[in-house]
């Protein structure tokens, strides 16, 4: 028995089994794949049950708290499931080990990035999980698409990068401090030197908003959402927009928040023009993959909102921090279905969906609620968490944003709804996809968060109480 | 005790009424049993109850029946036995009864008898609703009862356009007046929250001198509604097309339903009409008018059941006179006599369309005069009988039309208006006159039915056996003239009973009736003396009518006198297509309800509706869709074209570089620029740069 | 007598529980879930028949408290509750619901495409509409005001006429449009809640006080939003164009739902929900809307002349007869309100039967087009009979179910306005003869001899007579009805009384 680790944070621990995962999995690759994703696994939900199990502590900059916890097992879950489905979807990729290694390295730099209060600490795991996104985008070698999509986020994220580093030189510039602590207090004083201050928030705010994918930082989202693997995907619009929304309230909400005064009314206009823009492209694409990702930046306007409308409102925070979750859980679902039935009938047009609802009905089933989720239908998980974001936004006074929030959301509905439409109502004399079933292995995630939806959406009240407790 | 069963004397005909719809094929009769049943069931106990009523010393029955109950508001129907109800519960059961009979012969074979029958019983029945009404309420669901059977009744051959449209015509008339004394009833029921005929009828004087101005408009309003149940003019042009239905329902129309609803809405609400001098007087007008109107029309006319119209037409606009002028008995008595001859001659004109029907075999040429004569001799019966009904109408001694006329010529001389009065004696003239054209017309000389359908060349069965009507027809006439000829002896001996019974209906609201029967109130303007003091009132109408007489035989009979001549003359040319084009009437409400509401309106609005209402919608939803569709082309061809555009120049240009991504790095660089670019102009404008200000307001 | 635990959940849940099964035993066999539909909305109706009962029998309308209440929270973080309960008011709508669900689900006799889902998304369909009527929690209503799109939109889109897309589509814009409207305004409210019940709250009874503290300039605001959300669907002029299309496309069995019951959805949030929420500001606003009312009943009359299609005619003489439900909810006196709420009860009825009769035509002539169905009176006597009844209805004849209705709506008008909105009186004509005229050249008129048609069928005897014998019943015997009416229409009008 081993004495009791007490001084280190329990992210330490994870991040260490972690890294043992990525080790065995690429020693592991060349003997069977299957124990690869096995071990991969078990490493993840190992983790998830000690970060769960692990109480609240604070080491130098390594901070973990509730709000860590919370997004640290956004991302594993996230990793949980689409290991699950990587693991049909690259059966042509020899080094599939290094997949999964990959992106559990990927979340170690995620989870350094959300449990740390240093600026450095932060954008240092930030890099690792971006370059390891890059990596696994493209670990279909043969596949010129994909490499186009990782070229293109590899570019993209590291003008990202760059941009939001060089603010960050400026905000250590005007303030002389790194900590988020610090510079809050700082700030609060309000000796700084306004210049400095605003070009690197407006540095740092670019930067952030190519992950988050803000308009008009958004142009590589759906290239890069479309060319990637479909799990890869699914993993950049969970886990990785996640993050970039946990990096943003960890440093303004904890250090910027002195000069809220110039960054919400920013993100605000962000917000619209993100959730407007996004919205009104979805409605025109005809590809699953695509419209997907403009319903991702259109949810990125919503989730922005945290920002958008800065205030002293308890269900702001509780219902980004929800629709956060939900964003990553909804998106699991949506692109993981598109992967099933890509699989099944071989295509990703929405048209060709026609006639699914008969043939593949499970799938169907919950690609459905998640569709009528994403687009905020009551008393689905997607709706409340909507709900409560916009609930925040007008407490905090900004009722205009949240009128444009909600119109947009009806908007939403309509090309969420033409899916289902196709699906299930539109006739067709040959039904695609009769008698085929796709792998397990996608069926099992949509299965989870299918049920999850509908049951936060039966009963959210815990999870918005607890969520009220969370703060970064 | 047995009023308080009053309620079943109009509720039987409305039950039996149902079942001899569903039920009537299955009967031998086809559902005649049933029609005969219910109104004779109907008439037994009018009379048990109007005996009880003179027995137990006019004790007056009002029976509430709780309809609608809102807490603080109440709508409760009332039946009630009174004088008013008692007599015309009778001549309603009785006629009908009369008729149902007269049915079996006349209706003899036609399709769907269950449904005449039928609708016959919920036409008796809706009229005896009127009639027991003691609430507005009550009085106004029968009203519009009335109204949907007679539509049902005009309409039932309904495969004939002319049926169709004439049943379509006389509902949507009637309406019209029926919305107005609906607006009439619901007004009333704002101010006194109660729809209780009684009460309103005492409130009425009080109001008058409240607010006399209200108190008018509401007569007027119920008036209205009463003048076009009982065509009067305006509301008249509906009448004459209903001559498009059955005669029997003709007969029961014209004698003691539909038509006398109107009369007698404004005898039961009297005090409220008398308390206003300007709806006397607004009655009066319109009734006189009214009258001698018609009676011009039915000059030229040469349809026997059309004549019949006019002059029902004209005989209301008598009753609606004698109202007016405060004849308040001698309007009803009038309604009672007219009731039975115009029954009678109904029925008559029936018995003869019917033969001729069988010769001419159309139904339009049947009714035609000028296809009838020298019916006397096979048809002695029908003949004398129409004789008969004809002078009563004519208002010839010593007939029951002739009591009741001239006591409304009387009354109208009492209020001293010489324009009602003088408008009331020509028209006796003139009634007179044409009754007798048509009484000449088709009794009569030879029959010109042969010559006629020859001459238009049409085969004409030259064996054609006149004869009588079978004894179920002719049996109504017989009682009917004899009831004519009875009620002219027994009216100068009861008349001044009737008018004391009548006056117990008033006396509540100190109104009273004086001897002639004209109500004493002293609200009606009396100026006296435009006449030649000492000569009988009565003298005169009967010589203007025995005029009257002498021409139609001059005319008719002995054709001594040419009266198409006179027909087709400059003076009497012009007069005579008036009277053809009804005034207009007919041409004007086509031209209403066609041009206007229809082809101009409704159409309009529908074009409105269509293109304009509906267009700003589809507009809006196209440019919803251009949005997104602009959206997505800015997306596609704006920003992927302009970096394909940039990569094929670079391909052009620069050989083996890939295109994509160098152009892709390009043109992110170049947005990556433009984001700044617009944070920096925020940053300007918050440090105090008045720089697009209108965007960060 | 009492009712079971949970009876009115029952009711609620049993059709879009049994809506799946209907789907997947569909797949098997196409009767069975024509059956199963059958059977559901029959227990449905007798349910609700037995509550109904219960309320009747135990005096529940004596008082305006709710009954057969279940309350639940849900989402207490942010007052959200389950509370479904029924006064008279909602008991009847209620019924109304399940009375036309079942005769639309029996008449839907001629749909033979994809019937497992058609009978899964009706039974949908019906949970969602009597969700409406007993909600007290606006949230919960809001849910189900908005899930009867769902379903609708899809009966429309894939059972409809020739132009259905495009009819779907604008039934959907035009009355999601609305709800958002309707929502904002519902938000508000909500919003404030806090400040008057100390938590937020979507209980109806706790917004009601909220709503009627608020600023009035902001009551006129939020008035005038919910009025148009519900008028979207009563629906008023100019937002109604979606109703002819919706009507005119949707398959007749729909038709009489939407006809029936939709409509009603509208009517009822305006007296339920709007009236008692600002009480101020639809004081001051009586007038105006008594004029749009007013408007409506001639506006539509007028149209419905020129139209040739019955089902167009019968879709305009509804947005006629909405007039009549606006009118009177205005008035602020019992009358007026009690007539509003009998007229959405009578017109369901009636044009749930016109637009039965509309199907047969469809289904037997082939055709809606007046001049294709006249001259079939001979041939089809049972159906000219129910045409010449239920256009009688339409019209307001005594004896007959709307006569009731709108002659309490116009004496509730003149009560409170006197001579003023007498003009109103003139639609009785107008909608007398838009209807006299249609069976004039449908039932009247040259006979036609060459055509081969059927007459009605025993399902649909039974169907229609019910709803006639309905119809008398009420317009003869309105305690019926007016019993359940009473409290709630008294309790309704003193919001607006002066």
């Amino acid at each position: 028995m081993l004495p009791e680790i007490s001084y280190l944070p329990g992210i330490y621990t994870v991040i260490l089994i972690i890294t043992m995962g990525i080790i065995a999995s690429i020693l592991l690759d060349r003997k069977n794949r299957w124990i690869a994703v096995i071990i991969a696994e078990i490493v993840v939900a190992v983790s998830i049950f000690y970060l769960l199990d692990t109480p609240i502590s604070q080491t130098g900059y390594t901070v973990f708290d509730e709000f860590s916890r919370f997004i640290s097992i956004i991302f594993l879950i996230t990793s949980f499931l689409i290991i699950l489905s990587l693991s049909s979807e690259l059966t042509d990729v020899p080094r599939f080990g290094l997949a999964i290694a990959l992106i559990l390295a990927a979340n170690i730099g995620m989870i350094v990035a959300v449990s740390s209060l240093n600026i450095i600490q932060i954008v240092v795991g930030w890099e690792l999980a971006g370059l390891a996104s890059y990596a696994v985008i493209a670990i279909k070698r043969k596949d010129p698409i994909a490499i186009e999509a990782a070229m293109k986020f590899f570019i993209v994220g590291s003008i990202g990068f760059g941009l939001a580093l060089f603010g960050i030189s400026f905000i250590f510039g005007a303030t002389g401090s790194l900590n988020l602590v610090e510079i809050s207090a700082k700030l609060a004083i309000g000796s700084y030197d306004y210049n400095l201050i605003f070009t690197g928030l407006i540095l740092l705010i670019s930067g952030l908003g190519f992950k988050m994918a803000i308009v008009p930082f958004h142009v590589w989202i759906p290239d890069t959402y479309d060319g990637a693997p479909y799990s890869i995907t699914t993993f950049l619009a969970a886990a990785s927009k996640t993050m970039a929304f946990a990096v943003g309230l960890r440093l303004f909400y904890h250090g910027l928040n002195p000069v809220s005064y110039i960054w919400r009314p920013l993100f605000a206009i962000l917000a619209i023009i993100t959730m407007t823009y996004g919205n009104l492209a979805a409605l025109a694409q005809n590809k699953m993959k695509r419209l997907l990702a403009w319903s991702s930046i259109a949810h990125a306007g919503y989730i922005i909102l945290l920002f958008g409308a800065f205030g002293f409102s308890a269900n702001l925070l509780a219902g980004g921090l929800f629709h956060i979750l939900m964003h990553a859980i909804m998106k699991i679902l949506a692109f993981i279905a598109a992967a099933y039935l890509a699989y099944v009938i071989g295509s990703d047009l929405i048209t060709d969906y026609t006639g699914l609802g008969r043939t593949q009905k499970l799938v169907s089933f919950f690609l459905t609620i998640d569709l009528l989720a994403l687009a905020g239908i009551p008393p689905l998980a997607g709706f409340w968490s909507k709900y409560i974001l916009f609930l925040g936004v007008v407490e905090s006074g900004y009722v205009f944003l949240a009128l444009i929030a909600v119109i947009n959301s009806a908007i939403s509905l309509y090309y969420y709804a033409r899916i289902i439409k196709f699906l299930y109502f539109e006739t067709v004399e040959e039904p695609k996809g009769v008698g085929t079933r796709g792998p397990i292995s996608y069926l099992i995630p949509v299965v989870l968060t299918g049920l999850t939806i509908i049951l936060l959406g039966i009963n959210p009240d815990p999870l918005i109480n607890f969520l009220k407790t969370v703060a970064p | 005790m047995y009023a308080e069963y009053a309620w079943l004397i109009p509720a039987i005909p409305l039950i039996l009424s149902p079942v001899a719809l569903i039920f009537g094929r299955k009967l031998p009769k086809e559902g005649a049993e049933l029609g005969i049943l219910g109104t004779s069931l109907s008439f037994v106990l009018a009379l048990i109850v109007s005996t009880e009523y003179l027995l137990y010393h006019y004790q007056e029955s009002y029976v509430e029946y709780p309809w609608i109950d809102l807490g603080t508001f109440k709508l409760n129907f009332i039946v009630m036995v009174d004088p008013l109800s008692i007599v015309m519960m009778d001549i309603v059961c009785l006629i009908a009864t009369l008729i149902m009979i007269y049915s079996l012969g006349y209706m003899h074979g036609e399709e769907g008898l269950a449904r005449y029958f039928s609708e016959m019983l919920l036409f008796a029945g809706s009229m005896l609703t009127i009639v027991m009404a003691g609430d507005l309420l009550l009085l106004f669901i029968g009203w519009e009862l009335v109204g949907v059977s007679s539509y049902l009744l005009i309409g039932f051959w309904y495969a004939r356009p002319p049926a169709a449209s004439a049943a379509k015509k006389a509902f949507l008339t009637t309406r019209m007046g029926d919305i107005f004394m609906l607006a009439g009833i619901a007004y009333l029921y704002s101010q006194f929250s109660s729809l209780n005929i009684i009460e309103l009828n005492s409130l009425a004087p009080t109001l008058a001198l409240l607010d006399p101005r209200m108190l008018t408009l509401v007569g007027i309003f119920l008036f209205i509604g009463a003048m076009g149940k009982s065509a009067q003019f305006p509301l008249m042009a509906w009448l004459w097309d209903a001559m498009e239905g059955p005669t029997t329902v003709s007969a029961i129309l014209h004698s003691s339903t539909m038509v006398k609803a109107g009369v007698y809405l404004v005898l039961r609400i009297y005090p409220i009409i008398v308390a206003s001098p300007t709806t006397m007087q607004f009655i009066a007008y319109v009734g006189s008018f009214t009258a001698f109107i018609a009676a011009t029309l039915a000059l030229v006319e040469w349809d026997i059941k059309r004549i019949l119209a006019y002059s029902t037409i004209s005989q209301i606009g008598y009753m609606m006179s004698a109202l007016g002028v405060g004849g308040f008995a001698v309007g009803y008595l009038h309604l009672i006599s007219h009731a039975f001859f115009k029954a009678l001659l109904f029925l008559c004109a029936g018995s003869v369309v019917h033969v001729m029907h069988e010769i001419v075999h159309d139904p339009w040429l049947s009714r035609d005069m000028r296809y009838m004569g020298g019916l006397f001799k096979p048809m002695r019966i029908t003949a004398w009988t129409m004789l008969i009904g004809g002078l009563a109408l004519a208002g010839i001694f010593p007939l029951s039309g002739f009591w009741s006329k001239d006591a409304v010529i009387e009354a109208a001389f009492e209020a001293g208006d010489p324009i009602v009065y003088w408008l009331l004696v020509i028209t006796a003239f003139l009634t007179a006159f044409y009754i007798m054209r048509l009484w000449f017309n088709t009794f009569w000389s030879d029959l010109r039915a042969p010559k006629l359908l020859e001459s238009h060349g049409e085969k004409y069965k030259k064996r054609i056996h006149l004869h009588e009507s079978p004894p179920v027809m002719t049996g109504p006439l017989i009682v009917l003239a004899a009831i004519t000829v009875a009620l002219g002896v027994i009216i100068p001996f009861f008349e001044h009973s009737f008018i004391e019974f009548l006056a117990t209906y008033l006396e509540p609201y100190h109104i009273y009736l004086s001897e002639e029967g004209i109500a004493s109130v002293h609200y009606v303007p009396i100026v006296k003396g435009f006449m030649i003091e000492g000569i009988p009132v009565a003298i005169i109408s009967l010589s203007f009518a025995l005029v009257g007489i002498w021409i139609a035989y001059e005319g008719y009979a002995t054709k001594r006198l040419n009266t198409e001549a006179i027909a087709t003359k400059s003076l009497g040319k012009i007069i005579s297509k008036i009277l053809e084009s009804k005034y207009g009437l007919d041409a004007f409400y086509l031209l209403l309800s066609e041009k206007l509401a229809w082809k101009g309106i409704s159409r309009g609005l529908s074009w409105f509706d269509r293109n304009i209402v509906d267009g700003i919608v589809n507009l809006v939803g196209l440019t919803g869709l251009g949005i997104a569709k602009m959206s997505d082309i800015f997306d596609r061809y704006g920003i992927d074209g302009l970096v394909n555009a940039i990569g094929d120049t670079l391909k052009w240009f620069g050989g083996r570089l890939r295109r994509i991504e160098i152009g892709v790095i390009e043109i992110y660089a170049l947005l990556i620029a433009l984001g700044t670019l617009f944070i920096f102009i925020y940053g300007l404008y918050l440090m105090g740069y008045p720089i697009l200000g209108f965007i960060f307001g | 007598m009492e009712a079971f635990p949970f009876e009115l959940s029952i009711v609620l849940w049993l059709p879009i529980l049994a809506s799946p099964i209907a789907y997947f035993v569909g797949l098997a066999s196409k009767k069975a879930s024509r059956w199963l539909a059958i059977i559901v909305s029959l227990i449905d109706l007798i349910l609700s028949l037995h509550l109904a009962l219960i309320f009747w029998v135990n005096g529940y309308y004596t008082t305006t408290n709710l009954y057969f209440v279940d309350l639940f929270n849900w989402v207490p973080s942010v007052g959200i509750t389950y509370y479904i309960g029924v006064d008279g008011f909602s008991m009847i709508m209620v019924l109304l619901s399940t009375i036309l669900s079942l005769s639309a689900v029996i008449a839907s006799n001629h749909i033979h495409d994809s019937e497992h889902l058609y009978y899964a998304l009706f039974l949908l369909l019906e949970t969602s509409l009597i969700g409406v009527f007993v909600s007290f929690d606006l949230f919960l209503f809001y849910i189900f005001w908005e899930l009867v799109l769902v379903p609708m939109y899809f009966l429309i889109a894939v059972w409809g006429g020739p132009k259905r897309k495009y009819a779907a589509i604008k039934f959907f814009i035009y009355t999601h449009v609305g709800s958002v409207i309707m929502l904002i305004a519902f938000f508000y409210v909500y919003w404030n809640t806090p400040s008057v019940i100390g938590m937020y709250s979507f209980n109806l009874f706790n917004m009601v006080k909220t709503g009627a503290q608020l600023a009035l300039t902001i009551q006129i605001y939020l008035f005038l939003a919910l009025f148009i959300g519900f008028g979207i669907k009563v629906p008023i002029v100019p937002f109604h164009t979606w109703l002819p299309d919706a009507h005119v496309e949707a398959p007749s069995p729909i038709s009489v739902i939407l006809a029936g019951v939709l409509l009603k959805m509208g009517g009822y949030g305006i007296l339920r929900i709007a009236l008692p929420m600002f009480p101020n500001a639809a004081k001051l606003l009586a007038w105006y809307l008594a004029i749009i009312g007013v408007i409506n009943i001639f506006y539509a009359g007028f149209v419905a002349m020129w139209q040739l299609d019955i089902k167009r005619l019968i879709a305009y003489s509804s947005i006629a007869h909405m007039g009549i439900v606006v009118l009177g909810s205005v008035t602020g006196n019992t009358p007026g309100v009690a007539g509003a709420i009998y007229m959405m009860f009578a017109h369901g009825l009636i044009n749930g039967l016109l637009f039965l009769l509309a199907g047969v035509y469809k289904h037997h002539v082939h055709s809606r087009m007046i001049p294709d169905i006249a001259g079939l009176t001979h041939k089809m006597p049972l159906t000219s009979a129910f045409l010449v009844i239920g256009g009688f209805a339409g019209l307001g004849l005594p004896g007959l179910a709307a006569f009731v209705a709108e002659f309490l709506a116009i004496l509730g008008a003149f009560y409170t306005w006197g001579l003023s909105i007498a003009i109103v009186v003139f639609g009785a004509v107008l909608n007398a003869a838009y209807i006299l005229w249609a069976i004039q050249r449908i039932v009247f008129g040259p006979q036609k001899e060459e055509e081969e048609v059927k007459d009605l069928c025993i399902p649909e005897i039974i169907s229609f007579t019910i709803l006639t014998i309905l119809i008398v019943l009420l317009g003869i015997y309105p305690p019926l009805l007016m019993t359940f009416i009473r409290n709630p229409a008294t309790a309704i009008a003193q919001y607006l009384a002066p």
